[in-house]
């Protein structure tokens, strides 16, 4: 409806004095008023005009009242409708309220302030009724704003649920890859978080560091890192992780402790900040790598000492026949010459030295190869009692015994061994046999036969009293055709042939003696008592 | 006849370091008759030989056993090895600059290499045959005691 500065009425009626009367009674009261003669001119003024308010009056011929109302009311405008009724016909009005009709007013009128009333109140009403249709026009469409509102929003958290439910399920599929590999991982995980007080709270750990380290790690959880490894606690763990967790770096080290069972393990650590206060820690045991490699680095030192030995050998024996055969070269040029100038006593000596040193390198050539034999006598490995077999090589020496008025006296505690018998035989054989050469000048010489020591290291020696020998050549008296005195018989094999067969029985062979004059003791050593079969790995120079 | 009386007498002295006697027996007949003023004394090992060097022990009297104008010194001999003994002439103050030639049976590199690190003033191999160890010994002694200027 426009909005007017006055109120616009239609008035319909056949009678012009009527219609006048109204108009003019209204303009007074500042309506505006235009004026139909029938109905037919008021519906297509209405249409045209769009008045605020129509007053029809309902007896007219062709169109009537009614026709007009219902025109109006089916126009679907609001526009308020005030009938005009004849007191004679009531019935109309009635009928035209029925129809639409907001109001009716009889005639003949008698007082027109009823017109008036009649039409302010339903002005009134018109203006009341469109405010409410605005009003409730208004909230439909607020309520069909917040309904669409309502269904976007609703839409959407459906999605957004979906999404949730989706991401959400992608992040307990990825938890449990995650948990999958850090329970099947060989490797040793624990995961820490520091505390307030910046004490390291365990977390848990994989079933790999429960095996790695004999630990049930499920009742550690919440405590601290020194609680739940009393084995680390004394090791540099603790300290490495707390750096970690305050500098936020990565580390690996390798840490060496003795387990819940007591036995040495070492293990790789790697240790990272995986988020803000959370401590990754892996463990790796490799202590089968660290025992490899120590056990490789003493082959490794076995094999260059026995190559040190060897290289000393080849040198030793290309230097010592050497000597004889330079020998037997030179007299032969000096026999030569002698021959030259017939002289007979020149010619006999250089025969007999030229013979000699042929015997001498006869007897190296069998050292050497008595020598050679020892590196095999591993095989021969038996149990037998020593004092049974030292009293066999006394029996050997009888006749030198005897002679030299010797005193042997044998301990009759020398236990059981296990060794290279015919070896062992040897080793006696040239120790008693020295101790005889060189206690033969001495008065009152005694030889004597024994063992000392507890079980972990039993010593066994051949003491005698005899000249003795100086500190200095303590060392040098093993080395093979090595002779303190040039002059003493045999070819100095006999306690490299010792020491070569001890050595061969993981043992050690040393000589005790405070100097010359003072008597000297050969002791030595057999590993092998105990566990023969290591006797091949161990050092071969000691 | 080496350690006797006459050879105060005599001039030139040579020490021989020589454990084995059948080459201490060929290196003398080799010398026989070089030069007349020329005296060798031998010694069997290391203890002997520096005593005679610094006349202690039996060797006390300076004038029986004089400092050799040079030495012949065999490498493995008994009681102190001969790089030990060459080891000791050279780091003492009076005996250092008597030359010292290595006589030995050794070829071996790392010897050589060790007696010239100790300042060994020559090295020789012993040779196979009688004639050519008289060569060379005659030719050592010449050198050692007629070529070079010597101090005494």
């Amino acid at each position: 409806m426009n909005e007017r500065l006055h109120p616009l009425i239609l008035t319909i009626d056949d009678e012009k004095n009527i219609r006048q009367s109204f108009r003019l009674y209204l303009e007074d009261y500042d309506f505006e008023v235009i004026e139909a003669e029938n109905g037919h001119v008021g519906i297509t003024m209405f249409e045209k005009y769009s008045p605020d308010l129509v007053l029809v009056d309902l007896r007219m011929p062709e169109v009537d009242g009614l026709d007009v109302l219902k025109h109006i009311s089916e126009s679907s405008t609001n526009t308020p409708v005030i009938v005009i009724s004849g007191t004679g016909v009531i019935a109309d009005a009635v009928e035209a309220l029925r129809r639409g009709a907001w109001d009716y007013i009889l005639k003949p009128i008698e007082d027109m302030t009823i017109l008036l009333h009649a039409v302010n109140k339903t002005l009134e009403r018109a203006q009341f009724k469109k405010e409410k249709e605005q009003y409730h026009e208004h909230l439909e469409k607020e309520v069909h704003e917040r309904t669409v509102e309502l269904i976007e929003t609703n839409d959407k958290l459906v999605l957004e649920i979906a999404q949730r439910a989706k991401a959400e399920m992608a992040v307990r599929e990825s938890e449990e890859k995650l948990r999958n590999i850090l329970e099947s991982s060989p490797f040793g995980i624990h995961v820490y978080q520091s505390d307030d007080r910046g004490n390291l709270l365990f977390i848990g750990a994989n079933p790999a560091a429960d095996w790695i380290l004999h630990i049930d790690h499920s009742k550690f959880a919440g405590k601290t890192i020194e609680e739940v490894y009393p084995l680390f606690f004394k090791s540099e763990v603790p300290a490495q992780l707390y750096r970690i967790v305050s500098i936020g770096e990565t580390t690996r080290f390798e840490q060496e402790v003795d387990d819940i069972a007591g036995v040495k393990k070492t293990y790789e650590i790697h240790a990272f900040q995986a988020a803000d206060g959370i401590m990754v820690c892996n463990v790796i045991d490799i202590s089968e790598r660290v025992h490899i490699n120590t056990e490789r680095e003493q082959l490794i030192s076995i094999l260059e000492n026995k190559n040190a030995e060897l290289e000393r050998f080849t040198y030793t024996v290309s230097h010592d026949l050497r000597t004889p055969l330079i020998t037997i070269h030179g007299f032969l040029g000096l026999l030569e010459d002698s021959l030259a100038t017939n002289d007979k006593e020149q010619i006999k000596k250089c025969l007999s030295r030229i013979g000699n040193a042929a015997t001498t390198m006869e007897e190296l050539l069998k050292s050497l190869l008595t020598i050679s034999q020892v590196g095999h006598s591993q095989k021969s490995m038996e149990t037998f009692n020593l004092r049974v077999l030292v009293e066999n090589v006394i029996e050997f020496f009888e006749h030198q015994i005897i002679e030299g008025n010797v005193k042997i006296n044998i301990d009759p505690d020398l236990p059981d061994v296990i060794a290279d018998r015919n070896r062992m035989f040897e080793v006696y054989q040239n120790l008693i046999e020295n101790a005889l050469r060189y206690s033969a000048d001495c008065p009152n010489p005694v030889i004597e036969i024994g063992v000392r020591g507890d079980e972990k290291r039993r010593i066994f020696f051949v003491k005698d009293n005899g000249i003795g020998i100086d500190t200095h050549y303590h060392k040098k008296i093993f080395r093979l055709f090595e002779k303190l005195n040039k002059e003493s018989s045999g070819t100095g094999i006999g306690l490299s042939l010792v020491k070569r067969i001890i050595d061969a029985h993981a043992g050690t062979v040393w000589v005790e003696s405070e100097g010359v004059g003072k008597g000297a003791t050969f002791c030595f050593t057999l590993h092998s008592i105990k566990e023969p079969k290591q006797c091949q790995m161990t050092n071969a120079t000691t | 006849m080496s350690n006797d009386q006459r050879n105060n007498l005599k001039e030139l002295h040579i020490l021989l370091v020589e454990d084995d006697p059948d080459h201490a027996e060929l290196a003398m007949h080799c010398l026989r008759g070089f030069d007349e003023r020329m005296a060798l004394f031998h010694v069997i090992d290391g203890v002997d030989a520096l005593d005679f060097l610094h006349n202690r022990g039996k060797y006390t009297n300076a004038e029986e056993y004089p400092r050799p104008h040079f030495i012949l010194l065999d490498l493995r001999i008994p009681l102190i090895d001969g790089l030990e003994v060459l080891a000791e002439i050279k780091n003492t103050e009076t005996l250092k600059r008597i030359p010292v030639v290595i006589l030995t049976t050794s070829e071996a590199e790392n010897d050589a290499r060790q007696a010239y690190d100790l300042y060994a003033n020559s090295y020789i191999v012993k040779p196979g045959g009688y004639h050519e160890l008289k060569r060379i010994l005659t030719e050592v002694c010449t050198y050692w005691l007629k070529l070079n200027r010597r101090l005494w």
